[in-house]
């Protein structure tokens, strides 16, 4: 705990370093698409021009580099945990798309997924030094310490999410504890944690239903500080991609997914865009083939680009006139 | 949950076309449908329902312009710009006849309590008032006026509503919320009023004061000459409330959201850190059983 909240210290005081934007796509629930979206974002931003490194975070599943069309690779992740590598750097594979790179997760270690504090602040540390300009993680499912704090390290977040019970379910649950994470390490920096216990212990007197019910509370108890928690915290945003849509409907989830999160995290929350269910993409991936590249003009590569410019390069709406 | 006021719940800015606050509530609407799978796990059936309640009554508010203007002007969402562009429009103010009557009277009233705090010397001048008010022509008076204002005045006042449209309440009220232009003298402070003296003992209390009560809102207003008819002018909240709310009456104050909207005019007025004034105070009000 202390490690981290150094570590968090450090990123908040310090200036944003100069170096790369760091990407993550999470999301909670499996199998709702984060590696293929991950990708495919990975490949229209280096279609743009941009030097792009696409990370595979997640750990104890990797799988990126068959997204990617590639064949196993040998050095991985795993290497620069353990020591055996010193510069992130050294990882990075080059893919047959230009501009684009691959540091793999696979031939991982079997105790990975319980890497120490430590060693994951000197992962976090060298993804941010990754001699690109853009650097894409690709996280696990589920709402693991490690998972949460590469989300949270991240520039722009991403929640990839399709529009069923279950997946929203648990990409809510993700964001649940994304929230609780950040703020336990804001608490602790505000000195704070005694006030939001208290709210929390008399939960029901105070009428505290939801995250943003709690951070006015505890601004009411306690102004100066509680008001920086709540600015802080305010200051967090997500990004909310629907993936496998079939129906008008389904692309309305994210426009109410986005309204409820802001209302009831009262955190900041966009929704970016829609992905549609295409036949393209599970046949491309039986191909082993990136779609960009099997399929370079189907509607899906149309909405990927329109997203990552969006993210990338982001424009205010103007009047035409 | 628990939104301050109703452009939150509906998620727009209160600036916003009435045509976009439709679109707001047909989205906050179709949102908080209980059957909506994106409440799934996140709020109870009853708890939509209550949310689709809160949509449903800030749509009853603002979906008519009417109701709309009555809540903005409560809260004070209403500013200068809207109204101020349509000042220098109106050139029949400046007919002889309109000023002969209005004019002169007005313009002196506004004028004296301008330049009171910085000059009171200025207005002891006997034969100011009679011989403006026997002018003629309203642009000659205005320029009369400017004319007998020390150059070393730095005012540009001429240029704000009361001496092109005084005959309108509603102009002359939110023209004095407008800060004058240009520093006051050293040692002076300025509200959007007037200037008053610093005193270093009192902004450093300010300055380190986490608890605004009534008695503490009022002791700064009177450090910073301000009346509380000044205030209600330029905030249009009326003076039972403002005098409540200084004399932390809580049980006369009406409901927390209102009282909030009130307590953030009341900061903004002061120069003071709306947030900090607000959230201190909604604290004792709840606690103090305010509604």
């Amino acid at each position: 705990m202390n490690a981290l909240t150094d570590f968090y210290f450090k990123k908040s005081a310090a200036a944003p370093e100069p170096g790369n934007t760091i990407w993550a796509v999470g999301g909670g629930k499996g199998g709702v698409g984060k590696s293929f979206i991950s990708s495919s974002l990975a490949l229209c931003l280096a279609k743009l021009g941009h030097q792009v490194t696409i990370v595979d975070l997640d750990l104890g599943g990797a799988n990126l580099h068959t997204c990617l069309g590639g064949k196993l690779p040998e050095e991985s992740l795993s290497d620069f945990v353990s020591g055996r590598v010193r510069d992130l750097s050294q990882l990075m594979i080059k893919t047959e798309i230009p501009n684009l790179s691959l540091i793999s997760g696979s031939n991982d270690a079997v105790n990975i997924t319980e890497m120490p504090p430590f060693d994951k602040d000197r992962l976090i540390r060298g993804l941010r030094q990754l001699p690109a300009q853009y650097v894409i993680l690709d996280l696990g499912a589920g709402t693991s310490v490690n998972t949460l704090d590469f989300f949270l390290a991240a520039d722009q977040r991403l929640i990839a999410v399709t529009p069923e019970p279950t997946a929203i379910e648990n990409a809510y649950r993700f964001l649940k504890a994304s929230f609780y994470r950040e703020m336990r390490v804001l608490e602790s920096e505000l000195k704070l944690e005694k006030i939001v216990e208290e709210a929390m212990d008399s939960k029901n007197r105070f009428g505290i239903r939801s995250p943003s019910n709690l951070l006015r509370c505890v601004s009411e108890m306690n102004p100066n500080a509680g008001v920086e928690l709540q600015r802080r915290m305010g200051s967090l945003k997500v990004q909310i991609i629907i993936n496998q849509v079939r129906t008008r409907q389904d692309i309305e989830v994210g426009t109410s997914m986005a309204s409820v999160t802001r209302k009831y995290f009262g955190i900041q929350a966009d929704f970016v865009g829609h992905i549609d269910h295409d036949n393209a993409v599970w046949q491309s991936l039986r191909k082993r083939r990136p779609l960009m590249v099997e399929y370079p003009y189907s509607s899906i590569v149309g909405q990927f680009l329109r997203i990552t410019k969006h993210l990338a390069h982001p424009q205010p709406l103007r009047a035409v006139v | 949950m628990n939104p301050v006021n109703y452009y939150e719940i509906l998620e727009v800015t209160p600036e916003a076309p009435q045509a976009e606050v439709l679109r707001a509530y047909q989205r906050a609407r179709a949102t908080y449908d209980p059957q909506n799978p994106a409440l799934y796990s996140m709020f109870t059936p009853e708890e939509a329902k209550e949310l689709l309640r809160m949509v449903e009554e800030a749509w009853q508010v603002l979906g008519t312009m009417g109701r709309r203007r009555i809540y903005d002007e409560t809260m004070g969402y209403v500013t200068a710009p809207s109204i101020q562009p349509l000042a220098p429009q109106q050139p029949q103010v400046a007919h002889p006849f309109a000023s002969s009557s209005l004019t002169p009277f007005a313009s002196h009233n506004q004028l004296h309590e301008m330049t009171m705090a910085t000059q009171p010397a200025l207005h002891d001048e006997p034969a100011a008032a009679p011989r403006a008010g026997h002018r003629d022509d309203a642009n000659n008076e205005i320029r009369s006026i400017e004319h007998r204002v020390p150059p070393a005045l730095p005012m540009t006042f001429v240029e704000t509503a009361p001496f092109t449209a005084p005959h309108s309440a509603r102009t002359d009220s939110t023209a004095n919320t407008k800060p004058f232009r240009g520093d006051p003298p050293s040692g002076m402070g300025r509200t959007p009023f007037g200037t008053y003296t610093i005193d270093d003992a009192i902004e450093q209390e300010i300055a380190s004061a986490t608890n605004f009560d009534g008695a503490f809102l009022q002791k700064i207003r009177l450090y910073k000459n301000v009346s509380i008819d000044r205030i209600s002018d330029a905030s249009r909240v009326s003076r039972p409330y403002l005098t409540a709310i200084e004399s932390n009456d809580y049980k006369s104050l009406p409901a927390a959201v209102f009282v909030r909207g009130f307590l953030v005019q009341i900061a903004r007025t002061l120069g003071l850190d709306e947030t900090k004034v607000a959230a201190s105070y909604m604290k004792m009000f709840k606690a103090g059983g305010g509604k």
